[in-house]
């Protein structure tokens, strides 16, 4: 009986050593289970102890500034009425920038304020003043008056003979004031009509490139050439708009006629007539479309005149007879068409391929479209969702071929 | 057991026997790869992120819209790859500052789903002020403050058409905010222009700057806004999201001044299954710049949570106007469309050209017999849409099938379209979309689901469901088996352990041998891989891997792992 108390006692004690020792072996073999959620935030508590600034790579933070600025907003809409503007010049002026000045809306008065010049000394000044929607009602009047000089419009002489070579350039100005009345009866259908004094003067060109008009044609049989003549312009007009979109146009049609009567102080003058329909046909939707001008200009002198060669119908350049050079044909009666077949090869791009036929004559029956000339191409318009915003055409004829990058469209 | 279905067993049994790396990516940040640890933690599945923890303020930080547009054109913006890391092991999307857990686990009464995420009925009565204009976004729209205080976006509807991104903006929301994305408080409002008066000191940007804003400022607003027939002018009232707005959320990367964001966007199952829903509700413009990143205060913490917002050109509506024929089908930029178009001269046309759209100003263009989910496109290419995987997809599908008929004709229905025949069209639309996502992306995988240990006299069994044979997108002709293996939580190992065997009535006995050994915490794992055989969809044989785990808790479904990648089958 003694014996075993110590032996129990022994055994205690060694157990008791044991304990803690085996305790720490468990302890280090399986240390407490951690959970997913505790993983998460020790993972949430090391990155709070690292945290910095989102940061703007160079690109980033280059569009980032394009964005604030609204730098697209500001060349578009410009800076308290103040804008940069073409300046509407014709084909062949060179690269023209103006600044320019809107006020008013869609109704009520209006003003606008435009001068430009181009690389090539075009120049050219436009004040307009307007009341738009007078009353409330659809009637539109306006005050105009511009000043412009073209320095290096082309001439090659008259008729359809006229030789490509005989490529001439002379300066043709103008003042010009006047007012218009606008009436729209009906969604699309405007009614148009105005007087204006206009004072047209010629010279020198000043195109180094080829010789001046006056050197290489006989000025005596080129009515208008250095006369300083001025007109009462008296004009009216009609024009139905049914185009599905005017700035961007698929289907419908632009049929549109306008009269015009020049007269001196002499009571002598000229009239002209111009006509030009349009029809745009969808094949079978709005992604193809069948676009097709025909466009026509008539004059007629009162006894006694002429009309002056600059009133005169030019085809060629970027409009029409696309393949020929600016004003490359003109007399007193022309008569045009074209045909454009667009698609929509992405939604700002349409591709083109035209052909375009036309023919100037002295007399309205001398007109005759066998004796055209033709040209054709093909072509790129971009275009916002439903503006029309440049083109680009390769235009070919028998003259050669010429590329045309414009920001107007051909129709 | 036909020969096909021998190799394929064979194939199956060979890869788990060798140990094949599991694909689950639960909850994991990407760097855990390499440190190894077992598959299922002791509180898997775990169904909250808890990424509400209290942060330091966070910077407002604005993204570029021009950015956005180019960087994901021309580069990518996406960092990260592979399966969704958000999830729990169950392959689900826990609650948490992105995203919370509404009708896809919950029931929802018509009334909770119409009532969104509204905690007020719009703005209070009495005047308006006018507080200013927002520069972003092309709908009009400018801000008030009720005579409660709150700050609302008052955002306008085209006179070319009529209650149409009102209505959009209004279903969209309620969708979203069922789904369980956070949205703003919508509310369609009416109200004539006496209601307004310009707030003293209010002042608006303009392209030239900025400057005091004037009475002639809203009234040109208003100008070219329908009227409805009481000359009163309908809106839509978006009431300001509650804290500080900080921002945008990009659709990849993390913000580094967030400690909270733990994974990559990208890899985020809910931005990446937001694609179904996006191609559903025809949300083209689901880019960063309609996100909103606010810090916000709840139960003392202080967090960001994060929202999506601006569904003005969703479905038929492109905000300013009806929506463009060419959206949700092609890139604002892609570069073998435009050679195609531009050389084929016309004699190629894009499909998407002829849809047949509606022809009422209040509905725009939106239809659903053309509608092709898997073609679906934003506006640029989007980083977290671009990785959504089957597994992601099937999340969303399952979520977008909770969408009765009846609750989408309710929401139609508070949308206010005036036009009964309108309403009733632009349900049934909704309705033909939602079936036609859910038909292709529920069938994509294997949608073998609602996993459920059931306890019977014989012990327990694992039970399942078709849910394409069960919502009847696909005939009741699948039959589906199952084979064992006992899986090792501490290795990862799967070792063959039962043999395949074909399953009825969607329930398996859970066979003794399918356990694995014990982990540290005590519990026991067993992998159920189930396949499917049906006719129509030879890629259900992919099986799905059903985890169940036993523990002094009983037995449990801990982890649901889908095959994706393996279709591309287009019904």
């Amino acid at each position: 009986m003694r014996r075993f108390p110590v032996l129990l006692r022994v055994t205690l004690f060694l157990g008791a050593l044991a304990v803690p020792a085996l305790a720490v072996a468990a302890g280090q073999q399986d240390p407490p289970t951690p959970t997913r959620s505790e993983r998460l935030d020790a993972e949430r508590d090391a990155r709070a102890a690292d945290v910095t600034p989102p940061e703007r790579t160079m690109l980033e933070r280059a569009l980032t500034w394009y964005d604030n600025q609204q730098v697209m907003a500001r060349l578009l809409g410009g800076w308290h009425g103040f804008h940069g503007v073409g300046g509407s010049f014709p084909a062949g002026a060179g690269t023209g920038v103006g600044l320019g000045y809107s006020a008013g809306g869609s109704q009520g008065p209006g003003l606008e304020i435009v001068a430009a010049t181009t690389s090539r000394g075009y120049k050219r000044g436009r004040v307009v003043a307007d009341i738009r929607r007078l009353g409330g009602t659809p009637v539109d009047i306006a005050l105009h008056g511009q000043l412009y000089e073209f320095p290096q419009q082309d001439y090659f002489g008259m008729g359809m003979d006229s030789a490509e070579g005989d490529r001439t350039n002379y300066l043709l100005s103008s003042a010009e004031a006047g007012a218009d009345v606008r009436w729209r009866p009906l969604a699309g259908l405007a009614l148009q009509a105005g007087a204006a004094w206009v004072s047209p003067r010629t010279g020198e060109g000043t195109d180094a490139r080829m010789p001046t008009t006056a050197a290489r044609f006989d000025t005596g049989a080129t009515p208008g050439y250095g006369a300083s003549v001025d007109y009462l312009r008296t004009a009216i007009g009609l024009d139905y708009d049914r185009r599905d979109n005017p700035r961007h146009p698929h289907a419908g049609g632009r049929y549109a006629i306008g009269i015009a009567d020049y007269r001196d102080l002499d009571s002598a003058g000229f009239q002209r007539a111009d006509v030009d329909v349009q029809q745009y046909v969808p094949i079978p939707d709005r992604y193809r479309t069948l676009a097709l001008r025909a466009t026509a200009t008539f004059t007629s002198a009162h006894d006694g005149s002429d009309v002056p060669f600059f009133y005169q119908p030019t085809l060629g350049g970027a409009s029409m007879l696309r393949g020929f050079r600016e004003f490359r044909f003109q007399d007193r009666n022309s008569v045009a068409v074209s045909a454009e077949y667009r698609w929509e090869a992405w939604w700002a791009l349409d591709g083109a391929v035209f052909v375009d036929a036309g023919t100037v004559a002295p007399e309205r029956r001398s007109l005759n479209l066998r004796d055209a000339a033709v040209s054709y191409g093909v072509g790129l318009r971009l275009h916002s969702n439903d503006a029309f915003v440049a083109r680009l055409d390769f235009a070919f004829s028998r003259e050669g071929f010429i590329p045309l990058l414009r920001f107007d469209h051909v129709f | 057991m036909s020969s096909k279905m021998g190799i394929a067993s064979l194939v199956a049994a060979l890869a788990a026997v060798l140990g094949a790396r599991p694909i689950l990516e639960a909850q994991r940040v990407e760097r855990w790869h390499d440190e190894g640890g077992p598959r299922f933690y002791p509180d898997d599945p775990v169904w909250i992120d808890d990424d509400r923890r209290d942060i330091p303020p966070v910077a407002p930080f604005e993204l570029s819209k021009s950015y956005e547009f180019v960087n994901e054109t021309f580069g990518g913006s996406a960092s990260s790859f592979g399966p969704a890391l958000n999830v729990n092991t169950l392959g689900e999307v826990p609650d948490s500052s992105w995203f919370v857990n509404r009708l896809g686990r919950h029931e929802m009464p018509i009334e909770d789903v119409l009532r969104g995420p509204d905690t007020v009925d719009g703005p209070a009565d009495g005047p308006w002020l006018v507080t200013g204009r927002p520069d972003a976004g092309v709908t009009p729209k400018f801000t008030i403050k009720d005579s409660r205080g709150d700050t609302y976006l008052i955002k306008l509807d085209p006179r070319i058409a009529p209650e149409l991104p009102s209505s959009v903006e209004i279903i969209s929301t309620k969708v979203f905010h069922a789904i369980g994305y956070n949205v703003p408080e919508d509310y369609l409002v009416t109200f004539d222009r006496a209601r307004l008066s310009v707030a003293p000191g209010a002042r608006m940007k303009t392209p030239t700057g900025n400057r005091a804003l004037k009475g002639t400022d809203v009234d040109a607003w208003l100008a070219d806004t329908p009227r409805t027939p009481t000359g009163m002018i309908r809106a839509l009232a978006s009431r300001y999201v509650p804290g500080q707005v900080v921002g945008h959320f990009r659709y990849s990367g993390s913000r580094s001044d967030d400690p909270n964001d733990l994974y990559p966007h990208e890899r985020r199952r809910e931005l990446r299954g937001l694609r179904v829903f996006a191609a559903w509700l025809h949300h083209d413009d689901a880019r960063s710049l309609n996100t909103l990143d606010s810090y916000v205060t709840e139960d003392g913490r202080r967090y960001l949570r994060h929202y999506l917002q601006d569904f003005g050109s969703n479905l038929g509506s492109g905000s300013t106007r009806a929506q463009k024929p060419r959206a949700g089908y092609e890139y604002l930029l892609e570069a073998d469309t435009i050679a195609k178009g531009l050389f084929s001269f016309g004699l190629w046309t894009r499909g998407w050209t002829r849809a047949k759209y509606p022809e009422h100003p209040s509905l725009g263009n939106v239809e659903a017999s053309y509608f092709e989910p898997w073609r679906w496109k934003t506006e640029y290419p989007q980083p977290a849409f671009d990785q959504m995987d089957d597994a992601d997809a099937f999340w969303a599908a399952r979520i977008a099938a909770r969408f009765t008929d009846q609750m989408l004709r309710s929401i139609v229905e508070i949308s206010r379209l005036s036009d009964p025949n309108a309403a009733r069209h632009l349900a049934d639309v909704l309705i033909a979309r939602r079936d036609k996502v859910v038909r292709y992306w529920l069938t994509r995988t294997t949608p073998l689901d609602a996993f459920a240990v059931v306890d019977g006299r014989d012990g327990a069994s694992l039970a399942f469901e078709n849910a394409a044979v069960q919502l009847g997108i696909a005939s009741p002709r699948a039959t589906a088996r199952v084979r064992w293996t006992a899986f090792d939580n501490q290795t990862g190992r799967q070792t063959p352990a039962v043999d395949e065997a074909p399953v009825t009535d969607g329930r398996t006995p859970v066979p003794a041998a399918a356990w694995g050994p014990r982990d540290a915490s005590g519990a026991r794992f067993a992998t159920a891989w189930i396949a499917s055989d049906h006719p129509d969809y030879p890629h259900w044989t992919r099986p799905v891997q059903v985890t169940l785990r036993q523990s002094a808790g009983g037995i449990a479904v801990v982890g649901v792992e889908r095959p994706t990648g393996g279709s591309d089958a287009r019904r």
